[in-house]
C-alpha cells in the first residue's frame, strides 16, 4: 500500500442505499473499518446484511439492483458503479469473501488444489511449482492437517470444518486487506465454530486484515468484534464499540435483540410420574449384505440408548450434527425402524401393530425443525391443523371448526388464519402452526426437533415462551432436541448428551451445566462459551 | 354440485390461481387450447352440420326432424313404409312439392356414399364435395370431422385410463418401496419389453377390433408410461417432513398417499398428460393406417392417410389428412408446453 492513503480507513461506507427495482432494502448506511479491526454487521434475517456485503464487492444483480445514493471507499478508492476491470482487480485480491455454506461454495468437481490455484493464477499469475508451494503454505496457515496429502482431495472428502478452512485459504490466497465473512460458522457445530473463529482472529493479527463479519449470533460478536453495526429492515439502528453496545445499548431494538438471548432456568419438577421410558434403543443401517441379502455389517446411528420422560418435564437431547439425536427421538415415537423396548404409560408400544399404534399416536406428537418443509404447501392451515382430529375423533365439521380456532388462538395466531396457506406466513408463524397441529390432539408428549434453530433470535424467544406456557397449562412433556446449549439451559429440566449414537452423559440441567463429568460435555460447553 | 365446490376450492387456492395465470401467459398455448376446444366442440355437434339427413323438413304443414327421428317414406309422399333415403332425387322432389328441406352445411355422413359423382372416385373437390371424395365416394370433410372426433375420444379415454392405472401402480411402488417396489419394477420392465405394436397386430387377428377392444388392448400397454415419474415423486414424497408429521399424527397410509403426496405427483402427471394424449392419438392413427385399427368403414384419420398413400393421383386426400393431423398435433404440443410452463416452479411469478 502506498503511503498517501495510509491514514484513510480501509473501508468506508457513506450514506449507502440499495434498492431492488422499486423496493428499498438498505437505507443510509454509514460505517468505517480500520486495518486489523473487526466490524460486525448484526441483524435478523432480511435486515440487509448480506446485501450490504455484496454491494461492497459490487456483486449484486445490476442494474436490477441499484444504489440511489451513497458511496463505498476501499482505502480511499470509490467503487460504486466502477467498471468490471477495476472491480475484478479488487475482488479476490484486495477484498475476499467467505460464505456461509462451505459445501455449496466449493466446486464439487474440482480438487482443493485446483480451486485455490485459480485465485492465485488470476491475480498473481502463479503457476506450477511456486503455486503448489504457496497452496501448501496457505493450507498450513489455516491449520489443515496433512496439507500436502490433501491437495488432490475433493470437497466431499473433507468435513464441514475442513471445508471452511479451505474456503478461508482461498480467500487469503492473495493476502487481502479486507475479508468479508458472511455467517462463516453458522453451518458448523459449536466445537468447530470456535476453532474457525480463533483461526480467523490469529490470521487477522498476523496479516493485519480488516474483517467485516456478518452474523446473527451475538455470542460471536461479543467475543470477536471491535465495533458493531446493528441493522433492522435495512436501516442502521446503532453503531458503536462492542463493549459499550453490550453494556449500554442505546436503542430499544438493540435492547430487544440483546434480551432475546434465552435466559432463566426451569423450576424443578414437583412430582415424578414416569410417562415414557425407552431402553436399549438401537437404530442401524446395513452397510453391506452377502449374496443372500443377509446383512453382514451395520452402521449404528443409535446404539443402546435409553431415555425416561416424566410428566411435565422437558428432556433435552444435545450433541453435534450426526450424533443421532433426531434418530433416537423418532425411534421413541416408532417413526423409524428400531429395536428396543419402549413403554408408554405402562404399555409396550414397540411391538404394536400399525393400527393399534395409530390410536396411541394422538398422545405422542412431533414438531420438526424446518417450518417450511413440515407444512404441506397444498393444504390450508385449517386443513393442516384439523387433520389429526379427523383421524382420531368423531367430531362433526362445526365442532372441528371451533376446536381449530381455539387451538390457533392458543398458539397466538389470528383465528381467521385457517383459510390461508402456509406460504403466506413467516417462519415463526409457521412454527406456531406446526405446534397447533401437534397440540390439537391434546398430546402427553411432544418431540421438538430443533424447533427454533431456523428462526431469528427474537422469534425464537417468542416460540420458546409459548412452549413453556403450553407446558405449564397442559403439563406437557417435551423431548427437546437442540444443538444450541443456551436454549437448552433455558428450557430443559434434564439434559441427555449424545455423541456418535451413544448417550455419554445425562443428568439435571443444573448439574450438567454446573459440573459436567465427561470430557466431551465440557468441550461442548466451553465452545458455546457459557 | 360437489364438482362445482371442488372447482371453487381450487380457484380459491392462490397456487392454482397463479398456475392459471402462468398458463395464460403462454399466449400460444392459451389460444391453442381455445382453438382445440372449439374444434372438438364443433365435431361433437357434427350431426348438426355434417349429416346425410336434413336438419328439418316441412311437409304438408308438418315439421319433421330426421336427425333425431326416423321418418318413414310414406309420410313424406313416398310409396313404402321404410326409412327415407333423402339422397333419392324422387323423394326430394316429392317433399319439395308440398314443403321445404333444411339441409346441413355438408349433406354427407362419414359412411354415406355420393352416388351422383360426375367422375370416378376418388373425385376432385367441387361445389358439392368441398374437399373431394375418397376412393369409395365418401365426402372427405365428413370423414375428417368424424375421424377427428373418434380420435380425440379415443385418446382422451386412453390417457385417463392409463394415467389412473399408472398413478396407482407408481404410488404403491414408490410409497411402500422395498420388496413391493423391487418386484413391481421388474414386472414393469418385462411388461415394457413386450413389443406393443406386434402384440396388437397378433391380438387383432384373434378378435374383431371394435372401439372398446382397441382401447382395452392399448391401455394394457400404455399405462407403464407414467409409473416411473409417479414412483419417483412418491419415493421423494414419503420422506418429506410434512408427510412424516402426518404419520406422527396417526394418519393412515391411504390418506397420506392421497392427500399429502399425490398432489405433488399430480404435477408431474399433468405435465406429462398432453404428451400421452398426443402419443395415443398418433398410435391410433398409425394402427388405422396399417389396417389393424378401428373396424372397416369407420371414420378415422389413419385410414385417410392410407387412402392418400394408395391414391397419389388424388392429392386432396393426402393433403387434407396431412394438414388436419399436423394441425391437431401442433395444437396439442403447444397446449402441452403451456401446461408445462404453468407447473414450472421457477416460472411462478
Amino acid at each position: 500500500m502506498s503511503l498517501d492513503n495510509a491514514g484513510l480507513p480501509l473501508l468506508k461506507v457513506q450514506d449507502l442505499s440499495v434498492s431492488f427495482a422499486q423496493l428499498k432494502v438498505v437505507e443510509c448506511l454509514n460505517f468505517e473499518l480500520q486495518r486489523g479491526k473487526t466490524l460486525a454487521l448484526v441483524g435478523e434475517s432480511g435486515s440487509g446484511k448480506s446485501v450490504t456485503a455484496l454491494s461492497i464487492l459490487q456483486l449484486l444483480p445490476y442494474p436490477h439492483a441499484h444504489h440511489e445514493q451513497g458511496e463505498i471507499y476501499l482505502s480511499g478508492q470509490a467503487v460504486v458503479g466502477k467498471g468490471d476491470k477495476v472491480l475484478q482487480a479488487i475482488r479476490g485480491n484486495k477484498v475476499s469473501m467467505i460464505f456461509q455454506e462451505p459445501m455449496t461454495s466449493l466446486n464439487p468437481l474440482h480438487t482443493i488444489k485446483k480451486q485455490i490455484a485459480e485465485a492465485l493464477l488470476l491475480h498473481k499469475g502463479l503457476t506450477g511449482k511456486p503455486a503448489t508451494k504457496r497452496i501448501i503454505e496457505l493450507l498450513e496457515l489455516v491449520g489443515l492437517d496433512n496439507a500436502e496429502s490433501r491437495l488432490s482431495s475433493y470437497p466431499h472428502e473433507l468435513s464441514g470444518g475442513q471445508r471452511q478452512r479451505v474456503m478461508i485459504a482461498m480467500a487469503l490466497a492473495n493476502e487481502p486487506e479486507l475479508l468479508i465473512a458472511d455467517e462463516p460458522t453458522t453451518a458448523l457445530d459449536v466445537t468447530i465454530q470456535k476453532q474457525i473463529l480463533e483461526l480467523l482472529k490469529s490470521l487477522q493479527k498476523r496479516l493485519n486484515m480488516g474483517i467485516l463479519l456478518i452474523t446473527h449470533d451475538l455470542h460471536i460478536v461479543r467475543n470477536f468484534a471491535d465495533d458493531v453495526v446493528v441493522m433492522c429492515d435495512g436501516r442502521q439502528i446503532e453503531y458503536n464499540k462492542t463493549e459499550s453496545l453490550f453494556t449500554t445499548p442505546q436503542q430499544s431494538y438493540t435492547k430487544k435483540l440483546l434480551s432475546s438471548e434465552p435466559q432463566g432456568q426451569m423450576p424443578a419438577l414437583q412430582r415424578h410420574d414416569l410417562i415414557l421410558s425407552a431402553e436399549n434403543i438401537n437404530v442401524s443401517f446395513p452397510l453391506s449384505k452377502n449374496f443372500w441379502g443377509k446383512v453382514t455389517s451395520k452402521l449404528y446411528a443409535v446404539k443402546n440408548a435409553g431415555l425416561q420422560v416424566h410428566q411435565g418435564e422437558t428432556v433435552a437431547i444435545v450433541g453435534e450434527s450426526g450424533a443421532g439425536k433426531s434418530t433416537l427421538a423418532q425411534a421413541v415415537l416408532q417413526l423409524n425402524d428400531s429395536e428396543g423396548k419402549v413403554v408408554y404409560l405402562g404399555q409396550r408400544i414397540d411391538q404394536l401393530k400399525n393400527s393399534a399404534m395409530r390410536r396411541i399416536r394422538s398422545s405422542l406428537q412431533i414438531v420438526f425443525q424446518d417450518p417450511f418443509a413440515s407444512l404441506s404447501p397444498r393444504m390450508s392451515v385449517h386443513e393442516i391443523v384439523a387433520e389429526g382430529l379427523r383421524v382420531h375423533s368423531a367430531m362433526d365439521e362445526t365442532q372441528i371448526e371451533l376446536e381449530v380456532q381455539r387451538v390457533l388462538a392458543k398458539v397466538g395466531l389470528d383465528k381467521n388464519s385457517g383459510k390461508r396457506y402456509p406460504h403466506e406466513f413467516s417462519g415463526g408463524q409457521r412454527q406456531r402452526i406446526s405446534i397447533a397441529r401437534a397440540l390439537i390432539l391434546k398430546p402427553k408428549l411432544i418431540v421438538l426437533d430443533e424447533p427454533t434453530s431456523a428462526l431469528d433470535r427474537t422469534i425464537q424467544k417468542q416460540i420458546l415462551e409459548l412452549l413453556i406456557d403450553l407446558q405449564k397449562e397442559f403439563s406437557l412433556s417435551y423431548i427437546f432436541i437442540s444443538h444450541d446449549l443456551s436454549v437448552v439451559r433455558a428450557v430443559s429440566h434434564r439434559v441427555v448428551v449424545m455423541q456418535a449414537g451413544k448417550i455419554i452423559e445425562q443428568g439435571l440441567t443444573s448439574e450438567i451445566f454446573g459440573h459436567a463429568q465427561e470430557k466431551y460435555t465440557q468441550i461442548l460447553l466451553s465452545s458455546a462459551a457459557l | 354440485m360437489a364438482l362445482l365446490q371442488t372447482w371453487q376450492r381450487m380457484r380459491s387456492n392462490p397456487i392454482h390461481e397463479k398456475r392459471w395465470q402462468q398458463f395464460k401467459r403462454n399466449r400460444r398455448g392459451f389460444w391453442s387450447l381455445w382453438i382445440f376446444s372449439g374444434l372438438f366442440l364443433l365435431s361433437l355437434l357434427g350431426e348438426l352440420w355434417v349429416n346425410d339427413k336434413p336438419i328439418m323438413i316441412s311437409y304438408q304443414e308438418q315439421w319433421y326432424f330426421p336427425i333425431i327421428q326416423d321418418v318413414p317414406e310414406n309420410k313424406l309422399g313416398g310409396d313404402f313404409d321404410i326409412s327415407t333415403d333423402y339422397h333419392d332425387a324422387y323423394m326430394v322432389e316429392q317433399i319439395e312439392k308440398e314443403g321445404w328441406i333444411l339441409w346441413p352445411l355438408i349433406p354427407f355422413y362419414y359412411d354415406s356414399i355420393n352416388y351422383e359423382l360426375t367422375e370416378s372416385a376418388p373425385s376432385a373437390p367441387n361445389h358439392i364435395n368441398y374437399l373431394g371424395t375418397d376412393d369409395q365416394g365418401r365426402d372427405v370433410i365428413a370423414r375428417l370431422v368424424y375421424g377427428f372426433r373418434i380420435s380425440v375420444f379415443f385418446a382422451l379415454a386412453l390417457t385417463l385410463c392409463s394415467s389412473l392405472i399408472g398413478v396407482f401402480v407408481g404410488a404403491v411402488n414408490g410409497y411402500y418401496g422395498g420388496r413391493i417396489d423391487l418386484f413391481g419394477q421388474r414386472l414393469l420392465e418385462i411388461w415394457e419389453g413386450l413389443p406393443m405394436l406386434f402384440m396388437l397386430i397378433i391380438l387383432a387377428s384373434f378378435v374383431e377390433p371394435t372401439f372398446l377392444w382397441l382401447l382395452g388392448l392399448m391401455i394394457l400397454f400404455s399405462w407403464p408410461g407414467l409409473v416411473g415419474i409417479v414412483r419417483a415423486e412418491f419415493l421423494r414424497g414419503r420422506n418429506l417432513e410434512y408427510v412424516k408429521a402426518a404419520r406422527a399424527l396417526g394418519v393412515s397410509d391411504n390418506q397420506i398417499m392421497f392427500r399429502h403426496i399425490l398432489p405433488n405427483a399430480l404435477i408431474a402427471t399433468l405435465t406429462f398428460m398432453p404428451y400421452l394424449f398426443t402419443g395415443a392419438l398418433t398410435t391410433l392413427t398409425s394402427l388405422d393406417f396399417l389396417g389393424f385399427g378401428l373396424p372397416l368403414g369407420s371414420a378415422s384419420l389413419g385410414e385417410m392417410v392410407a387412402q392418400g398413400k394408395n391414391n397419389l393421383h388424388a392429392p386432396w386426400l393426402a393433403t387434407s389428412a396431412f394438414i388436419s393431423l399436423s394441425t391437431i398435433l401442433v395444437l396439442l404440443v403447444f397446449i402441452g408446453e403451456a401446461v408445462r410452463d404453468a407447473f414450472d416452479p421457477r416460472k411462478i411469478l
